[in-house]
């Protein structure tokens, strides 16, 4: 038998497993599973990021609304105030 | 909670000092009014509302134009059933915090009373207070800041509201 011939017989030879083997394998496996756990936080801060997005062009959009409509009453509460002057000036004109 | 009384107290005034006025004074006529407004918009949600505002229109670009120097807008706006429901006292009440402003219209007569003060610095404008106090209706306009009057006037018409210039006319026309 040459030297190649008995490494090779050696190499095949039947060997029995570690004791510990499905062990090893099992833990394995549930080390693979976690990552699949630990990737359910980036979904939930994409998320609470879009529900702060959506909330604050709510509150954007509301502030908006409450500005458009201040400027609008100032606007006609400042124009009534110069009507009654007009009128009053008017009044007075009409007078003399 | 020393600690929490301590920045309380350094905080209040601050946000005692966001308006010019303050705004509580016609809190007992919340339960009267048949509608109530109250708009406070601080410096902060003044930003956030001119980043809302589309500058292609018209009016919207023009709103944007005036807050450059504006640093809040505060509105109290009470609406009634009917009349009687407030007094000139609680109008009075507002007036008499506004002493160092000075009124450029102020016009009263048994049933209603228009007042327009405004603070100045020198040549500036720093703050407007609008008295608008009419049978069925009371409202309080405080704008803090830097604003020109005439801008703001420039609005009218814009919104749907009758023109100055129209509603003088139609003041001429109804007297004749």
């Amino acid at each position: 038998m040459t030297d190649f011939e008995s490494g090779l017989k050696d190499a095949l030879r039947r060997r029995e497993p570690r004791r510990d083997l499905t062990d090893r394998v099992m833990a394995q496996i549930g080390a693979r599973a976690m990552p699949a756990r630990r990737s359910f936080w980036p979904a939930v801060a994409a998320v609470a990021l879009l529900t702060v997005t959506v909330a604050g062009a709510g509150e954007g959009l509301r502030a908006k609304r409450q500005l458009m409509f201040a400027v609008e009453l100032t606007s006609r509460k400042l124009g009534v105030a110069q009507a009654k002057v007009t009128e009053l000036s008017r009044r007075r004109i009409g007078r003399d | 909670m020393i600690n929490r009384v301590w920045w309380a107290g350094l905080l209040l005034p601050a946000v005692a000092l966001a308006q010019d006025i303050p705004l509580d004074l016609f809190a007992s006529l919340v339960p009267k009014g048949t509608e109530t407004v109250e708009v406070s918009l601080g410096g902060t949600m003044l930003q956030l509302a001119a980043q809302f505002l589309n500058t292609s229109d018209p009016q919207q670009a023009k709103v944007k134009g005036l807050l450059g120097g504006v640093k809040g807008i505060y509105v109290r706006s009470y609406t009634f059933k009917k009349p009687g429901e407030y007094s000139m006292a609680d109008v009075d009440r507002v007036r008499a915090q506004l002493k160092g402003w000075s009124p450029v219209v102020n016009v009263r007569s048994a049933e209603e009373s228009t007042g327009v003060y405004l603070k100045t610095n020198g040549q500036k404008i720093d703050g407007l207070v609008v008295v608008s106090a009419e049978p069925t209706e009371l409202t309080l306009v405080n704008i803090v800041g830097s604003i020109r009057v005439e801008d703001l006037k420039d609005l009218s018409g814009q919104f749907g509201i009758p023109n100055l210039g129209d509603l003088g006319d139609k003041a001429s026309k109804k007297r004749e």
